[in-house]
């Protein structure tokens, strides 16, 4: 068991990475890409340094962003503020707050750029390029029932955090405090920004800049439980709301969804990847999205209905909603990811004729072409297409090994909560976490989308070649619009217009197309499917 | 001849049906995706990864489509394009599958 600060800094993200980080004041050297040249022709978009962010207070950053390599190198907005905190452990029944303040701040690590190799142990098993990146170490040590700074003789101590003898652990863990070597606690914070890389979702088809903002915890004695939360905030507005034809609402606002296990073929509408969702969470909504209280698979049918499209000869129409079965994992919570993005609209051509009580704008998923940053602590388990490592879920003491389980170690629960329409404060609380081993908070971390393959625009080809009823004008706008509203939605133009593809017909006869949310529940199904 | 162009015709079809019906694992990973990459989408993965290598290894000047690296008239063109080869694959088949003329219009 590693008990030196060499052996625990060794498995944190920066150290994994070549050449090791350096040893920084407070003041984090950050570097700026103002002023770079564009992106050349043969340079390699994962090799390029696309991040930027500064320093706000010891245990935050704000203005993080990316360069956008497909508009030009535009420099685009992913999080207005990074937070790390309310660090908390209980011990012997005492709940301690650790404060990530200059007082117990012990290291502070830069590392400008780094290679992760890929690996099949550690924590860190993903290869990837780092961009600049920190991490600030914090020790903490109760004396006298005070929290009181490691010092530096305890710092370089081969017995940092040495696992107690025998005798010892089970007196701490009785709450004796005689004979008991003092409670020492370990505090990293980090922030890990990865270069493009198309290894974020199953298919690979986005091109997806991670952002790791995580906490690692360790304790030489045998606490109850462990706490830390990781706040992320996005800027309220898009500053870019025209893109390639297409054309998004100004405010970013967040959606959480649920995948469906178990699916068949990878077609993207929603009833196919997802169970249920909840789009623009209203503030202060708190889900509990990894939960040990679930440790077994469950499964219901009819709490959630999909829609029923009935054909025949040559027409369709909407017959209502069938009920159909909902699979979760073990520790599978609420929700599975949330998306931070501006919502795309129809364009103005479609939305004059299309009736005003449909839906004007839709949400992007389950990938995103257009300024979102997304989150995900679990993906869904695929029976015929891939699940590849990186989405592959915590097994029993490591990352990537199991297929459909939540990307968090197994003694967490984590949940989330909505601080704002485009805020979440995402709290791990860890429980009886081994000794002098490393607990993560927010191991898998987010990413930002800078481009998808050109298999996503065959996609939205295939798309418009089979509904290109709410494509714009002459065709030219709308293209993503038209679908991703279909993924969502299911829309059955009436069978006269067969005869009349104009609206003069239908209008005539008063018998106007139909549409409908591919996915339906009422408000104790919703409930209930949460809570399955 | 005739039962030759409707067989033929029907071996088109049901390439192009095949083609639509797997196109979804384009977005997807693992064995099956791999295999409808490689096999059923061969022309569209080699010709994409061409373009991309033309653009990033060679400098040759692709405007971005969105977000997308290649142009999407691009896109659409490589993959009407392989769409185009396996229906004349399916047409051939059909074809070949109908019998040749001689031996059809041998008297029996």
């Amino acid at each position: 068991m590693p008990a030196s600060l060499a052996d625990l800094l060794n498995q944190t993200l920066l150290f994994t990475a070549s050449p090791k980080p350096r040893l920084v004041a407070n003041a984090l050297p950050i570097a700026s890409l103002a002023g770079r040249a564009k992106i050349a022709s043969g340079e390699s978009p994962a090799d390029r340094k696309i991040w930027e962010f500064e320093q706000n207070g010891l245990d935050g950053v704000r203005n993080v962003s990316v360069r956008q390599r497909t508009m030009n190198d535009m420099r685009m907005s992913v999080c207005r503020e990074v937070k790390w905190g309310d660090v908390k452990v209980t011990y012997q029944g005492r709940t301690l707050g650790l404060p990530l303040t200059d007082r117990f701040l012990l290291r502070t690590y830069y590392l400008p750029e780094g290679t992760i190799p890929e690996s099949n142990t550690g924590y860190w098993q993903l290869p990837m390029k780092l961009d600049q990146s920190f991490q600030r170490l914090f020790g903490f040590q109760l004396q006298a029932g005070q929290l009181q700074p490691l010092s530096d003789a305890d710092l370089q101590s081969r017995d940092l955090l040495a696992a107690p003898s025998p005798v010892a652990f089970n007196r701490a863990r009785n709450g004796t405090q005689q004979g008991v070597p003092p409670l020492r606690v370990l505090v990293c914070m980090a922030l890990g920004c990865a270069k493009e890389r198309n290894d974020f979702e199953p298919g690979g088809v986005l091109g997806a800049a991670r952002l790791m903002p995580h906490v690692m915890l360790a304790a030489n004695l045998p606490v109850e439980s462990m706490e830390a939360t990781v706040r992320l905030a996005r800027e309220p507005t898009t500053p870019h709301t025209r893109h390639d034809n297409e054309e998004m609402t100004l405010g970013i606002s967040s959606g959480f969804f649920t995948d469906r296990n178990d699916t068949l073929l990878p077609i993207p509408y929603w009833n196919n990847l997802f169970d249920y969702y909840w789009i623009d969470p209203p503030v202060g909504s708190e889900v509990k999205v990894v939960r040990r209280d679930r440790p077994l698979p469950r499964e219901r049918v009819g709490l959630i209905k999909e829609v029923d499209i009935r054909s025949s000869r040559g027409s369709s129409w909407i017959a209502g909603y069938k009920p159909r079965l909902i699979k979760k994992a073990p520790r599978q919570g609420e929700f599975d990811n949330i998306h931070m993005a501006p919502k795309m609209k129809l364009p103005a051509s479609v939305l004059a004729k299309i009736p005003s009580n449909w839906p004007r704008e839709t949400t992007m998923a389950p990938f995103c072409v257009h300024d979102c940053f997304h989150v995900h602590w679990r993906w869904g388990r695929g029976r015929v297409a891939g699940n590849p490592k990186w989405v592959r879920g915590w097994g029993a003491d490591a990352p990537y090994q199991e297929i459909g389980a939540p990307m968090v170690p197994r003694n967490q629960d984590v949940t989330v909560k909505m601080l704002s329409a485009c805020s979440m404060a995402y709290t791990a609380k860890i429980h009886a976490p081994v000794v002098g081993n490393w607990q993560i908070v927010m191991h898998h971390g987010g990413a930002y989308a800078l481009s998808y393959t050109a298999a996503a625009d065959a996609m939205s080809l295939l798309n418009d070649v089979l509904t290109s009823d709410l494509r714009g004008e002459g065709g030219a706008g709308g293209r993503w619009a038209n679908f991703y509203w279909h993924l969502r939605y299911a829309l059955v133009e009436h069978s006269l217009r067969a005869l009349d593809p104009t609206d003069k017909l239908v209008e005539w006869l008063e018998v106007p197309d139909t549409h409908a949310e591919r996915l339906s529940w009422d408000a104790g199904g919703f409930r209930a499917a949460r809570d399955l | 001849m005739r039962k030759r162009y409707v067989f033929a015709t029907l071996g088109a079809l049901i390439m192009l049906a095949l083609e639509l019906i797997s196109m979804p694992f384009l977005i997807s990973s693992g064995g099956v995706a791999t295999f409808v990459k490689y096999v059923l989408y061969g022309p569209w993965t080699l010709g994409t990864a061409l373009l991309m290598s033309a653009k990033d290894d060679l400098g040759v000047l692709l405007s971005p489509g969105g977000m997308s690296p290649l142009p999407y008239g691009l896109t659409v063109g490589v993959l009407v394009f392989n769409w185009g080869c396996y229906a004349a694959l399916g047409f051939l088949l059909g074809w070949k599958l109908a019998g040749s003329p001689r031996n059809s219009s041998k008297p029996a």
